[in-house]
């Protein structure tokens, strides 16, 4: 650890920033992709499906409740999606305003861009992990407080 | 009016289903996986345009920029993943609500059916003679009488068939929806039923539906007849040990016009299939498998006749009550402590009808009367014939002791006359065997217990023997 250790870090960020290339229009045709896929995913609707809708049967119950169940799976992944889109979004947007014009003159600048793209990546990592579960939902159903007759 | 107890379980069944709203959940469903789908291409698109696809390759580039493609397509096949789940969720969910539809429109285009009424014969004032008109006359009502009600039973099969399809039909589809459900939350089905706890066959589940058991017509309709040589109209299995088989003095089984101007009353049962009681057992829902067999036997014929116990399973039944009086008096001198226990291999005989007779008369030693009630407001007549011959067989074993237990094995012994070739038959003898031996011998008629007797003495003696401390030292010395 130490200095030395630091300014070699800081080296290669410097090093591997020059080779960077951010072209702000791509930049912008990215992540508005992302947040209107995103806008899309929060105002989805999944319709939900009362459990009486199956009739009286016990098996009928049993449909509806695993259904139940689904539905709420979907609209928390759905929530869960949405969230990881627009997280790309601002880890790419954090990212082109950490790297445009780098010329990586001092010290502290370098230091305080490398804990800005941290930043970036711990962004990136969580929105991937999210969306890339392969779990829909956050893995426990919540029993509805009232059931009333579905949707 | 009424309706069969399959179709009152159909109507259970679609209680409160709402096909459409179901179907139109489904498609919603599908299309939110489409749309999930259509968000991933989304995502790879703007993977690739990131990496410069639309500008020539000078797309973003640096580790970040290749953390980010990275990202983005495990996305994408993440979702593209889920996209499947939830259109699969979403096409079964529109088939349950295409089964329940067409369930719906099978119910709602059944005829109501109207039982008609039973022939029931004039009431000739005593000394009367009808006229051959008359007979005729009576004749063909009855004709017409018996065939509406063949139609009426016709009809309402065809429909209880149909109502039954449905429901398992309904029961499919919905099991089948339940993967595709769990799928996607991805956790233990919480309504999976427990596995079947075996060794509990005294719990006979939910009775189900009792259905209509008030609707079938009377099978004895009143004998109007005061010149009627039968004085016993009643229904119940007589106990008597008739050696006719047949105790009814109209030998002409057919349900055709009685020629015979003496005897214009009814046959015994011009309606050949009181069905509702039966199908009522019958349904899945009582958790007995069921047997069509003992539809179409009377448990007062089967159980009273005797010669058709060997013929039906219901009768079969039947006659494994009456094999349970012979058990019950063959056991209590075999395990003399140990009613349930002497009550056990009845079950074997009764195994064609429901555990729930067996486990009637298993009891039936310690509480006769309740039990034997119990199983036969319960069910067929087949089980209640049962039940009610575990009923006497109990009471004689309760209250008479061993050697009444004995003189009810000579009962079973007549059964096994009058069903000779049954199982039941061989059971009854051995009852037989049972009082044969307590009545000569005055020792209950278990020759176990004579053996073991005979043995006892011997040890008593062997002990007496070894026990003798002055006697050994004299042999030896």
């Amino acid at each position: 650890m130490g200095d030395n250790m630091l300014m070699a870090d800081i080296g290669l960020v410097a090093n591997a920033l020059t080779a960077l290339n951010v072209d702000p229009d791509l930049v912008a045709e990215v992540t508005e992709m992302l947040l209107d896929n995103s806008d899309d995913l929060k105002s989805h609707i999944v319709t939900d499906v009362a459990p009486g809708w199956f009739g009286g049967s016990s098996n009928a119950h049993r449909i509806g409740v695993n259904t139940k169940m689904a539905h709420q799976a979907v609209e928390e992944e759905f929530q869960k999606l949405a969230d990881s889109l627009r997280g790309y979004s601002e880890a790419i947007n954090l990212w082109a305003n950490e790297v445009r014009d780098v010329d990586g003159t001092s010290n502290a600048e370098m230091v305080q861009r490398q804990t800005a793209l941290e930043q970036v990546n711990t962004t990136l990592d969580h929105a991937r992990d999210e969306s890339g579960d392969n779990n829909m939902g956050d893995g426990s159903y919540t029993e509805p407080t009232t059931s009333g007759s579905g949707a | 009016m009424s309706i069969g107890p399959e179709r009152a379980k159909l109507r259970q069944y679609l209680q409160g289903a709402r096909h459409d709203a179901t179907g139109d959940a489904g498609l919603n469903w599908f299309s939110s996986g489409e749309f999930l789908d259509k968000v991933s291409q989304a995502m790879i698109a703007g993977a690739k345009t990131a990496t410069g696809d639309k500008t020539g390759g000078t797309g973003l580039s640096g580790v970040t920029a290749q953390a980010v493609l990275e990202a983005f397509q495990v996305s994408a096949t993440s979702m593209q993943d889920k996209s499947v789940k939830i259109q699969a969720a979403g096409t079964a969910l529109q088939e349950t609500a295409e089964v329940m539809r067409k369930a719906e429109e099978a119910e709602a285009t059944m005829d109501v059916l109207e039982q008609p009424p039973a022939y029931s014969a004039p009431n000739y004032s005593p000394g009367y003679q009808p006229t051959p008109a008359e007979i005729t006359a009576e004749g063909d009502k009855r004709s017409a009488a018996n065939a509406k009600m063949t139609t009426y039973t016709t009809q309402r099969a065809e429909q209880e068939g149909a109502a039954s399809d449905w429901s398992q039909k309904m029961d499919t589809a919905f099991v089948t929806a339940i993967p595709p459900m769990q799928e996607i939350h991805g956790e233990p089905d919480p309504t999976e039923p427990p596995p079947p706890v075996p060794g509990t066959p005294g719990t006979p589940g939910t009775p189900g539906t009792p259905g209509t058991p008030g609707t079938p017509t009377d099978p004895t309709p009143k004998d109007p007849d005061p010149k009627d040589p039968d004085p016993d109209p009643d229904p119940d299995p007589d106990p008597d040990p008739d050696p006719d088989p047949d105790p009814d003095p109209d030998p002409d089984p057919d349900p055709d016009p009685d020629p015979d101007p003496k005897d214009p009353k009814p046959l015994p049962n011009p309606n050949p299939t009181p069905g509702p009681t039966t199908t009522v057992i019958g349904s899945s829902q009582s958790g007995i498998t069921y047997n069509p067999t003992s539809g179409t036997v009377s448990a007062p014929v089967s159980a009273g006749t005797g010669p058709s116990a060997g013929a039906s399973a219901a009768a079969l039944g039947a006659a494994g009550g009456a094999g349970g009086m012979a058990a019950g008096a063959i056991r209590p001198g075999a395990v003399p402590t140990s009613a349930t226990r002497g009550a056990t291999p009845v079950r074997a005989i009764g195994s064609t009808g429901r555990a729930g007779s067996a486990g009637a008369l298993s009891r039936s030693a310690g509480s006769a009367g309740s039990t034997a009630g119990r199983a036969g407001s319960a069910g067929s007549p087949a089980s209640r014939g049962a039940g009610s011959a575990g009923g006497r067989g109990a009471a004689s074993g309760s209250t008479s002791g061993r050697g009444s237990a004995g003189g009810r094995g000579s009962a079973g012994g007549r059964s096994a006359g009058s069903s000779a070739g049954s199982r039941s038959g061989g059971r009854g003898s051995s009852g037989a065997r049972g009082t044969g031996a307590g009545g000569a011998s005055g020792k209950g008629g278990r020759k176990g217990e004579d053996e073991k007797t005979t043995d006892r003495d011997s040890l008593v003696y062997d002990q007496d023997w070894l026990g003798d401390d002055d006697v050994a030292p004299g042999v030896l010395d």
